[in-house]
């Protein structure tokens, strides 16, 4: 059930017109006055167009869509209301023929009863909006809500997201997933994460996933193009401009991910491996940080058989791997990796087998619910 | 082009009339934004005014394309409506850098005659009125431009072929 403040809601549902806005895919924007309906219960808007419009074309390139829905005072302009609701559509030409499309129709009929004077296209089909954000404004005064699906009742704030951040061998991942099948929660892999940042109205392009892993070779440019002076001028003003670049996208992408990371652990249920996540959801209430160490003999031991490397290039490996991890949140976010003031629990696996380290965090979870 | 010179009076007819009309704004995150703005139309090109905080200006300074929907109808009957769709460039105006523009001077003078009620009965009430839609300019305030590239005429949600004039 999503939540939308009641003002919201009577004027979705009293407002006669929506004024549709699509974008092509040369971004030019659309605007076209719709018939829509509201069904209360899900959120989500309905519109009905023919399959052969401008809009659906654009809405299949950029499923992204805003509706402006206004009630004018014809007295005092003071007193106009109105909303603004940027979604995702979805075009469904099998809802037509369907139970749920039946219903939509009946509403449809019920809303606009004289409707078939218009003469209504054959290829009529149904538009479902699912709203992202909402600006509604009553006079003078604006407001924005977004609407937030609620899977856990209101004034429960036990933990629902735990955070685990892993030595590379600590077997972490293993306890992680083992955490998600005791708990019945979710595992968040990085499709989870594109996923979610997709449904926000986010892209895969713009979305650069600046892991951990990836980062040693950022810090290496990043070093190698901070000399600056040494390089020749030529190749400064490529490489200034490739760096610039590229440290931008990982602004962006650290917002994106963050605003991720946020919203998942609204939703509740999940459990973040790595990315940041006990610095990016610290001092959330409901979320659990966990830091999973082991001893250097069976991290050496395990990257060895999951790689078949030596022991030397396994050595070498962990070395370089904790190195990267540790840079990348100095640099971002400014913090030591192995602060314990960041984590709520910290598991040494050279005590534990994967089994009773998941248990462990499950017990402390639920320990931490009855609070 | 001077496509604004053979508009059909259809059209122009609409842009005079129509008191409120919504604008699509679409800024590099292509996530488009619809608006409802106040406007003049001066014969050529349409006018509105923004704040320099609203999103659509934002939009605008990313992509200028724009869409501008004119839509006159009746509540009393809903199904009895006249519409026109506007595809334009934008052109943002600073108007302290302007301001003694004669065209600018006419674009302001039919703001305070089409919306009275916006401007002067609103003036002792200035603070009040939200930003977005304080016709008179002030620091913050600049005037948008649109050119008129192409538009589309509906009647009764059919699109209507109407000739140009030339």
């Amino acid at each position: 059930m999503t939540q939308f403040p009641f003002e919201v809601m009577d004027l979705l549902e009293e407002g006669h017109l929506a004024y549709l806005c699509t974008a092509s895919d040369r971004n030019q924007p659309h605007v076209t006055p719709m018939f829509f309906i509201f069904d209360r219960e899900s959120g989500e808007i309905y519109l009905l167009t023919p399959f052969r419009s401008k809009k659906i074309w654009n809405m299949k390139k950029n499923p992204q869509v805003s509706l402006a829905i206004e009630k004018l005072d014809p007295v005092n302009p003071a007193n106009n209301t109105g909303v603004m609701v940027h979604g995702i559509s979805a075009i469904d030409d099998s809802l037509a023929r369907s139970a749920v499309g039946n219903k939509i129709y009946q509403q449809f009929e019920a809303k606009y009863p004289d409707m078939d004077k218009l003469g209504l296209a054959e290829d009529q089909v149904i538009v479902k909006i699912i709203p992202k954000k909402i600006v509604h404004w009553r006079g003078m005064k604006f407001t924005s809500t977004v609407p937030v699906e609620k899977r856990h009742t209101e004034g429960e704030v036990g933990i629902s997201t735990i955070t685990i951040s892993r030595q590379v061998g600590s077997r972490g991942n293993e306890v992680a997933k083992r955490l998600c099948e005791l708990l019945g929660y979710q595992y968040v892999s990085k499709e989870v994460i594109a996923e979610t940042a997709y449904t926000m109205g986010i892209t895969a392009q713009e979305f650069v996933d600046s892991s951990e892993d990836s980062y040693r070779f950022k810090g290496l440019l990043d070093r190698l193009l901070g000399r600056g002076e040494t390089v020749a001028t030529a190749e400064t003003v490529v490489g200034r401009e490739y760096y610039q670049r590229l440290k931008f996208d990982e602004e962006l992408s650290l917002g994106v991910l963050r605003a991720v990371l946020t919203s998942l652990s609204r939703l509740g249920g999940v459990v973040i491996v790595g990315r940041g996540g006990q610095v990016l959801l610290r001092n959330h209430k409901n979320v659990f940080h966990v830091r999973i160490v082991a001893p250097k003999e069976s991290r050496v031991k395990a990257i060895m058989e999951r790689y078949g490397l030596n022991e030397d290039k396994a050595v070498q490996f962990i070395k370089d791997r904790d190195r990267a991890a540790a840079q990348y949140l100095k640099r971002f976010y400014g913090v030591d990796w192995d602060d314990p003031s960041l984590y709520d629990m910290r598991i040494d696996m050279g005590r534990m087998n994967v089994e009773d380290a998941a248990k462990a965090i499950a017990e402390a979870v639920k320990l931490g619910k009855n609070l | 082009m001077a496509v604004e010179r053979v508009l059909p009076s259809e059209v122009t007819e609409l842009l005079d009339e129509g008191f409120i009309g919504y604008l699509g704004t679409s800024g590099w995150d292509r996530i488009p934004h619809v608006t409802p703005v106040i406007f003049v139309y001066d014969g050529e090109s349409i006018f509105f005014t923004t704040s320099k905080l609203a999103k659509k200006l934002r939009n605008i300074q990313e992509n200028s394309r724009v869409a501008f929907l004119v839509d006159v109808r009746d509540i009393s009957d809903l199904y009895k409506n006249r519409a026109v769709m506007i595809y334009g460039r934008a052109k943002i105006i600073h108007l302290f850098a302007h301001r003694a523009h004669p065209r600018l001077i006419r674009v302001l003078t039919l703001f305070l005659k089409k919306y009275p009620e916006y401007t002067k009965a609103y003036a002792k009430t200035q603070h009040k009125i939200p930003k977005v839609w304080k016709p008179i300019p002030f620091i913050r305030r600049l005037i948008v431009q649109i050119d008129i590239e192409r538009f589309v005429y509906m009647r009764e949600t059919q699109v209507v072929k109407v000739t140009q004039q030339t």
